[in-house]
């Protein structure tokens, strides 16, 4: 696609965090809940979540900060729903200065998230916007796994803009 | 006498064999219908002008359509020819017979009428829509599961409408699938697939049962949020029946724990595991 493109895994939630002002492009593939991402890192677990104060917080970057991340995607179960505590991951990521960021309202499985997301990112890679590369990877994981067994992938949830693009590259706004 | 009873079973002889000769047609058509996987893959000079633009076509209500062939994709129910069109629109189309299998449009002529906010006032457009591109609708004797509407978020709101044949409590391969989301460019999208059934729909491994199996993989108590369906998944040129189980618990912090389970519905054996983010 164009991007220099970094892949961490068994990564604490600070130093997830810390990137997050520096890239354009945002992909988290894990555990999650409403409001906050779960990462694993050595047997410890840590999140990042929208607006808790006893952890790393999206809302404590200042608004703009994340302006030149384009996309944040939180592939993570319930990632778009608000929790008293913890806030909601894709409402801060905008305020903060993400252009799109997109979540899924309900529990998703490993499998189809897993398949979802090879897809989405090819048509995007093809030049398609957010909101094409969600329903063409809907149809795709549809058609592959059944109406049945969607994996609650036909739950995701967008805040930002539905029409980015991100290839060719750039940097959010 | 004697020879118009003659000339009367003459006729009725007549008529007898007509009338096999249209049992032994409709089952020949009806072989073919069924052996699809054993048919000849459609040239691909038949997508960009023949059946498939022709179907489009139909589809949409617009003759003004340019297609471009993206080539063919393997799928667990076949393979597809993959098409765009100049206006942006997308399809995979059944490669054996052209039939549209699923599409995505945008903007479509034929479906700005469903452009209204009310779910229940659309049913009757949705299905009218269908029965006019889904071939065998009445044939089938679909039946209408459920509606719902997606709220996400700033996509909009996606209005989708189901229908399958049945088989018992079983849902066959055969359905069609219509999404409409008003706000977001009037897309909609279409997915129906007509197959024949292959396999007996009685499972020997009841529902319950099937549910226990699934919890016991994810060490779940009854507690958990049970439910699951019987369903008839491709398997390469055959097809199974399954219980699709989903288990789910959640924690005090708000993470899921659990998954789906795919359980044989004969041998109650588990075909799949896979865990919930």
């Amino acid at each position: 696609m164009g991007y220099s493109a970094g892949n961490y895994e068994n990564s604490a939630a600070s130093s997830a965090f810390n990137r997050m002002a520096s890239d354009q492009v945002f992909f988290f593939d894990g555990h999650g809940g409403p409001g906050f991402i779960q990462f694993l890192s050595g047997g410890i677990y840590s999140d990042i979540t929208a607006s808790n104060p006893s952890y790393p917080r999206i809302s404590s970057y200042t608004s703009g900060e994340l302006n030149d991340l384009a996309l944040a995607v939180y592939m993570a179960c319930s990632s778009a729903n608000t929790d008293g505590n913890s806030g909601n991951l894709l409402a801060q990521s905008t305020a903060r200065g993400v252009d799109t960021a997109l979540g899924f309202s309900q529990s998703i499985d490993s499998e189809q998230s897993g398949y979802w997301s090879n897809r989405f990112w090819y048509y995007l890679d093809n030049g398609d916007s957010v909101s094409q590369a969600i329903g063409a990877a809907n149809a795709d994981n549809q058609v592959t796994y059944g109406y049945w067994n969607q994996g609650g992938m036909d739950t995701h949830v967008v805040q930002g803009n539905n029409y980015l693009v991100i290839d060719p590259v750039r940097a959010g706004y | 006498m004697v020879k118009k009873m003659q000339k009367n079973n003459l006729l009725k002889l007549i008529g007898v064999l007509f009338g096999l000769s249209i049992l032994l047609t409709c089952t020949v058509t009806a072989l073919d219908d069924n052996n699809m996987a054993s048919q000849a893959i459609l040239s691909p000079d038949a997508t960009e002008k023949g059946i498939v633009k022709e179907n489009i076509q139909k589809f949409t209500g617009s003759q003004n359509v340019v297609i471009s062939n993206k080539g063919i994709r393997e799928f667990p129910l076949g393979k597809m020819y993959e098409v765009t069109t100049n206006a942006g629109d997308r399809y995979y189309v059944n490669a054996n017979t052209g039939d549209i299998e699923v599409a995505t449009i945008h903007n479509a002529v034929s479906t700005k009428s469903m452009d209204t906010n009310d779910i229940a006032r659309m049913n009757e457009t949705v299905q009218k829509f269908v029965e006019k591109n889904y071939r065998n609708f009445t044939a089938k004797k679909m039946t209408f599961v459920n509606s719902k509407i997606i709220d996400h978020g700033d996509a909009g709101k996606e209005y989708i409408y189901y229908w399958n044949e049945m088989s018992g409590d079983a849902y066959t391969l055969s359905s069609v699938m219509v999404s409409f989301n008003p706000n977001l460019d009037n897309t909609l999208t279409y997915i129906g697939f007509d197959r024949p059934l292959l396999i007996d729909t009685t499972p020997k491994i009841s529902q319950n049962d099937a549910e226990v199996i699934a919890r016991s993989i994810f060490k779940m108590s009854s507690a958990a949020i049970t439910t699951s369906k019987l369903v008839i998944v491709p398997n390469e040129e055959n097809q199974k029946l399954v219980w699709i189980v989903d288990s789910i618990e959640l924690d005090e912090k708000g993470l899921s724990h659990g998954g789906k389970a795919t359980v044989d519905a004969l041998s109650g054996k588990v075909i799949s595991i896979n865990p919930v983010l």
